[in-house]
């Protein structure tokens, strides 16, 4: 009894430090702005979600307060008033709408009269959206390349990618139409990766597109894929720079991920024993690591990580625990592609008069021993 | 002694725990409470009768019945016009315009006044109301609703072969008809292409009925895209799902099969042309015509007379390069067309945008070219 009232009377402190500690980190980034004395940003969750006026500010006779107040973004020749709610009390709250963006200043009005200004920094420059990685990362793509993935590291704004990417054929040709126009886009969960599509319509010989504008990209041709800095993450930070992938094209590739050919190694990194696969060529990035699959010599699924080398013809596989001696089996997913789209079963573009009839399996299987 | 005060404090708890449990019941024809949705993406918004907006929410994946109040028969509806709509937009929400991308609009056919569904870059919601070319906040906050959760819906991180993530289509376009709310969209089952249709006031009871369509421009066979936009109108006197998918093909299907459980095959009667995704699609008056108005990503809006419809009797089965089936004309005014909805018989609002990246709300005539 006497340990949980100690206990109880703890967890209340811990509690209330907690509450303490969260208050000051919400208050800290309302110290970094251009303000009037007395007003105050409030936060949530890094957004500028209200602003505090204190009403000593407004003048005496304000009657009905929220008919006269306005809050407007700096420098709007319209005047209009942001819409939202007043909350009146001690103080008065504005709650926006949406939250205030970041990188913009904000007025507060009386009628006619300003009472005050306000803004909203950037962000901590800490902490600014960055693409992280493009894949594929490798100097050389067939030119029947079909996808490009773009890793940033903040989530960032859908639905605007066509106006941030441009493809560049020997560094000043911009190439027009080359990318699937696809709404909504292809991101990932967290908005952090976006998948483009080459136009598979110029792609697959014979389709209309392909007959009317060619293939996007073409042999021995030099490619600069250019994303702009004005693009956005979710909280209206533009990227900081221009980032620039340069590739060549090369010969069309129709052949598909072969795991017969792959070579299957037990490698020491230290301290442990990892699983290297090398996949004769480069495949696509994200789906190695989710169509291969081991299990152990009873066929319980082990666990553990696959990592891609940045040139995506090579992973490792990191087990969480040990491996014990026996054969362990290696399952790949037959959906794997390579870079051109091939998958094991089917060529992306196959010709439905002359080629073979594609398989229908759904997985492939290598068995490997540790020792 | 104890049961003169037993059974009347029984009865006091009674109509407390009575009013704690249902605090905000209302009789209401619709079966409405009053309450703040919790509504977590507009994806697309339709009206029905007496101004009840239904907003259609993939994310969540549910769909919201929104008493607007905005019931106020107007018989006349004026045109409705904005330049720079999207501008105005993003200074009445304190912001600029490239954070903020209009996902919807809708006319109430009651007042004529237009809803419109904006998504600010972090992804919250926002609903306005275009009155007298001034823009309204339409307060989702306190309001009389109710809501229905979809069945058989992707799980919020299943992806497609192209890594695009399932939920975010679970519904495309939405139509309210003849007392039910028609859902098109993306299902978990084998065929995903699915047409759900939700009685109104909304009960447990929704039904979901598979899609299947030739698709000439493709030369196969296609279960699992889904449906961008559609219309139900009659056809030979028949009520039938006019639909359009990406690459542009034009299917009907008839609305009586599209129950519980079928799988059904539509009628391609046109393809359109590939590398466009159609917007949104109207039926207009012009003149003693009736028109299928539809509006592109990729090319001017393109229009259609019913009679050509329902003059084409077969379905193509074959591949086809280019355009077939059903004639068409395109109205290159009607190029740039962002969102599309009737305002009468007789009028579109667009929202349209410019060749010099202007994007401007605006009214056209039945006439327009």
């Amino acid at each position: 009894m006497m340990y949980n009232k100690k206990t109880k009377h703890f967890t209340n402190r811990l509690y209330h430090a907690y509450n303490l500690l969260f208050f000051f980190i919400l208050m800290l980034p309302a110290c970094n702005e251009t303000q009037s004395p007395g007003i105050q940003v409030l936060w949530n969750r890094k957004q500028a979600v209200s602003v505090r006026i204190p009403t000593t500010l407004l003048p005496d006779s304000a009657d009905s307060i929220p008919r006269f107040l306005q809050v407007r973004a700096a420098g709007d020749t319209t005047a209009t008033a942001i819409m939202g709610t007043y909350l009146v009390g001690k103080d008065i709250l504005f709650e926006p709408l949406i939250p205030f963006s970041h990188g913009m200043q904000y007025e507060i009005f009386f009628k006619t009269k300003k009472l005050g200004v306000f803004s909203i920094p950037l962000t901590d420059t800490t902490d600014l959206p960055k693409l992280t990685e493009i894949y594929p990362g490798v100097d050389t793509v067939p030119e029947n390349l079909l996808k490009i993935y773009l890793q940033f590291s903040h989530p960032m704004q859908e639905g605007r990618s066509a106006g941030f990417i441009r493809l560049v054929r020997n560094t000043t040709d911009t190439l027009q139409n080359v990318f699937l126009d696809l709404q909504p886009e292809l991101w990932n969960e967290d908005r952090t990766v976006l998948t483009i599509w080459l136009d598979p319509g110029r792609i697959k010989r014979a389709l209309q597109p392909n007959l009317r504008l060619g293939i996007p990209i073409h042999e021995k041709e030099n490619y600069r894929l250019v994303i702009s800095r004005r693009w956005k993450d979710a909280q209206g930070i533009p990227l900081q720079k221009d980032y620039i992938h340069s590739f060549v094209a090369g010969s069309r590739d129709s052949l598909g991920p072969d795991p017969s050919k792959w070579i299957i190694q037990v490698i020491t990194v230290a301290p442990k024993q990892v699983i290297e696969i090398d996949l004769t060529k480069p495949l696509d990035h994200f789906l190695v690591a989710e169509c291969l699959h081991i299990s152990d010599p009873k066929g319980t699924p082990v666990k553990g990580n696959f990592e891609i080398t940045r040139k995506d013809d090579r992973c490792r596989f990191f087990p969480e625990k040990p491996l014990r001696p026996g054969t362990y089996t290696l399952r790949v997913e037959t959906k794997l592609e390579d870079l051109a789209g091939n998958n094991i079963n089917r060529p992306f573009d196959r010709d439905i008069n002359h080629s073979k009839q594609p398989s229908t399996n759904t997985g492939y299987t290598r068995y490997f021993k540790i020792n | 002694m104890k049961k003169n005060w037993l059974y009347p404090f029984l009865f006091l708890t009674l109509i407390v725990l009575l009013a704690a449990t249902k605090p905000f019941t209302v009789n209401s024809p619709y079966g409405f409470t009053k309450g703040t949705p919790e509504i977590k993406s507009i994806s697309a918004l339709s009206f029905g009768k007496d101004g009840i907006l239904f907003i259609g929410d993939s994310k969540g994946a549910s769909v919201f019945a929104l008493d607007t109040k905005d019931a106020k028969n107007t018989e006349k509806a004026g045109a409705i016009s904005m330049t720079n709509i999207d501008q105005k937009i993003a200074a009445a929400l304190g912001t600029q315009k490239e954070n903020i991308t209009i996902t919807d609009m809708a006319v109430n056919p009651v007042s004529k006044k237009l809803y419109i569904a904006i998504q600010n870059t972090d992804g919250t919601p926002v609903l306005l109301k275009i009155d007298n070319e001034k823009i309204d906040a339409v307060s989702l906050k306190d309001v009389y609703f109710s809501s229905i959760a979809l069945n058989d819906v992707y799980a919020e991180d299943a992806k497609d072969a192209r890594g695009r993530l399932l939920r975010i289509s679970t519904i495309s376009d939405m139509s309210f008809y003849d007392g039910k709310l028609y859902i098109s969209g993306l299902s978990n089952k084998e065929f995903s292409s699915t047409f759900r249709s939700i009685p109104f006031p909304f009960t447990s009871s929704q039904d979901e009925a598979s899609l299947e369509i030739y698709h000439a421009s493709h030369g196969r066979y296609e279960t699992t895209s889904p449906v961008r936009t559609f219309t139900i109108s009659k056809i030979n006197g028949k009520d039938y799902v006019i639909a359009s998918y990406t690459c542009t093909p034009l299917v009907l299907f008839p609305l009586d099969e599209l129950k519980a459980g079928m799988h059904v095959k539509g009628r391609t009667v046109a393809e359109m042309g590939s590398g466009n995704t159609p917007i949104d699609m109207i039926t207009i008056k012009n003149g003693n015509e009736t028109m299928l108005v539809m509006a592109n990503t990729a090319r001017a809006a393109s229009k259609v007379n019913y009679k050509n419809i329902e003059a084409f009797e077969g379905t193509l089965t074959e591949r086809v390069a280019g355009t077939a089936g059903t004639p068409f004309v395109l109205l290159p005014s009607l190029t740039g067309i962002v969102q599309m909805d009737k305002l009468d018989n007789n009028q579109i609002v667009m929202i349209q945008k410019k060749q010099n990246g202007d994007i401007d709300l605006l009214t056209v005539n039945d006439d327009v070219q």
